[in-house]
């Protein structure tokens, strides 16, 4: 039997952008075993509900991260207005699901260039980045803001947009489409990407349901998991909408499923502004929620399934607020993903699995 | 349009929580968290699922009291995933659980107050003594 050894992997590592500690074990070159150790900059977000009113706390949830920072205001209205019984109108809907795929762009555009930049792939980062600014550049343009843009409020979508802007929007998307097509071309025909990524961190479709998988990580293990099938809001409207799958299961698969949800997200915005109905985008938002009423939601975020739990006790200020993000479900794949690899391919492995901990440490 | 994704909450015994989770997942239920929450006397677990073939995303929710000292059995074992929310729960509501597949001893979360989210858990087990000493 070879000689087992402990390496250290994190808090601070190049293919960590946060903190996460994994103790590899490691019988040679290969891991055997790793353990993950979180924690590090836990905020304690969910209790300052105790001290922010229902209101005042959305301003909190986009703060959670800085990638995913619509889809947590999002997924918090959602699930107050669910709690206080609250309909929306049917233009805030698409506003809202518009600019969360705008974010779920956003958010694969930037893993893109980190996983080029991971295995030295400088060119495909900076065009990653730079196609990623179309995007915020858009945020910008009609919010004001580039990354936490507080347009998602309880009760609608605080500005409206008008249909010239949103058509503007699909116009710059449709340019950008041709150019990301080229690069997404040369990351999943690259010889030497491929033979970094492919049979590497494998996870069968088996597995990945037994470990409770989500997001584009269950997907590349060909599970058919994506919130944004239920139908809520305006993903309703959709005329037909499909998970992105791919049973490949390993690096290479988690890679090409994020590559082509980034242009089914220009096809459902393309789609809704067409669709899209004139109208209000806030309605009035009174009261408290009663005392004892309590509503769960979920929200696919760009790495996977979001939960939003919140309960009321009568005042301004809810009882309890929970969010639970994609990454806390995938460190148990993350972990069985790591087994059986070599130490080299480590980088490879966290990288496609995306891991966020800045929302993990909410 | 639909508004609202459909939820079902049910009010389950501590005792009969592991053979009602274990019912769930023979009907291969995908398991979605734990979330702990302070109450006056107590504490209140929810386990959030979901159907496998819930169209519409419906979410079960199984509501459990946990009266202060009382332990809570883990569920890792049918759903493995479970193992990081079982030590949060621990680590920030000091509620015990037993049978973690991976348990971090209460060092799954480098806090510095002892139970931050349950101050009358931090008054009675200031030290959490006995979990501490079996992990040095």
């Amino acid at each position: 039997m070879s000689k087992r050894t402990v390496v250290p992997f994190g808090p601070q590592h190049p293919v960590l952008p946060e903190p996460v500690h994994l103790d590899l074990v490691l019988e040679d070159e290969t891991v055997v075993n790793a353990i993950p150790r979180i924690g590090y900059v836990h905020r304690g977000l969910e209790k300052l509900v105790e001290k922010r009113d229902y209101t005042q706390f959305v301003y909190v949830t986009e703060r959670i991260c800085g990638i995913c920072s619509f889809g947590h205001s999002l997924g918090y209205s959602e699930c107050v207005e669910k709690l206080m019984g609250i309909e929306i109108t049917d233009r805030a809907a698409y506003l809202r699901v518009i600019f969360h795929e705008l974010s779920r762009m956003h958010s694969h555009l930037l893993w893109l260039g980190l996983l080029a930049d991971g295995f030295g792939f400088e060119a495909l980062f900076m065009h990653a980045w730079r196609l990623r600014e179309t995007v915020l550049d858009i945020f910008e343009e009609v919010t004001g803001g580039r990354v936490i843009f507080s347009a998602c409020d309880v009760g609608g979508f605080r500005q409206e947009v008008s249909n010239e802007t949103l058509a503007g929007i699909v116009a710059k998307l449709e340019r950008l489409r041709d150019e990301y097509r080229t690069i997404a071309k040369t990351l999943l025909e690259d010889s030497s990407v491929k033979s970094r990524m492919v049979g590497v961190g494998h996870i069968s479709t088996d597995k990945a349901l037994e470990l409770s998988m989500v997001g584009p990580f269950a997907r590349a293990s060909n599970v058919a998991t994506d919130e944004r099938l239920n139908g809520i809001g305006a993903y309703g409207d959709l005329a037909a909408f499909e998970p992105v799958l791919s049973d490949g299961g390993d690096c290479y698969a988690r890679c090409d499923v994020r590559v082509r949800e980034v242009l089914q997200s220009i096809d459902i915005i393309s789609e809704l502004v067409d669709k899209i109905p004139d109208g209000e985008v806030m309605v009035p938002v009174k009261g408290s929620p009663e005392d004892g009423a309590q509503a769960m939601t979920t929200l696919e975020q760009p790495r996977g399934q979001a939960f939003y739990y919140s309960k009321g006790n009568g005042t301004k200020n809810l009882a309890r607020m929970r969010v639970r993000t994609p990454t806390s479900q995938n460190i148990a794949g993350m972990v069985a993903a790591l087994s059986n690899v070599e130490l080299a391919d480590v980088p490879m492995v966290i990288l496609t699995i995306d891991p966020c901990i800045s929302c993990t440490e909410r | 349009m639909i508004r609202f994704q459909p939820n079902a909450f049910e009010a389950v015994e501590l005792d009969a929580l592991f053979e009602t989770v274990a019912d769930l997942r023979q009907r291969e239920y995908r398991f979605v968290q734990i979330c702990a929450t302070t109450l006056e006397d107590s504490c209140e677990l929810l386990y959030t699922f979901i159907a496998p073939d819930a169209i519409d995303g419906c979410l079960t929710g199984l509501v459990v009291n946990v009266p202060d000292g009382a332990s809570v059995p883990s569920i890792t074992e049918l759903y493995p995933a479970a193992f990081v929310f079982e030590n949060e729960t621990h680590d920030l509501f000091g509620i015990d659980i037993y049978g973690i597949n991976l348990d971090f001893q209460g060092e799954f979360y480098k806090v510095s107050p002892k139970f931050p989210m349950n101050p009358r858990a931090a008054e009675q087990r200031p030290a959490d003594e006995g979990k501490e000493a079996d992990h040095e």
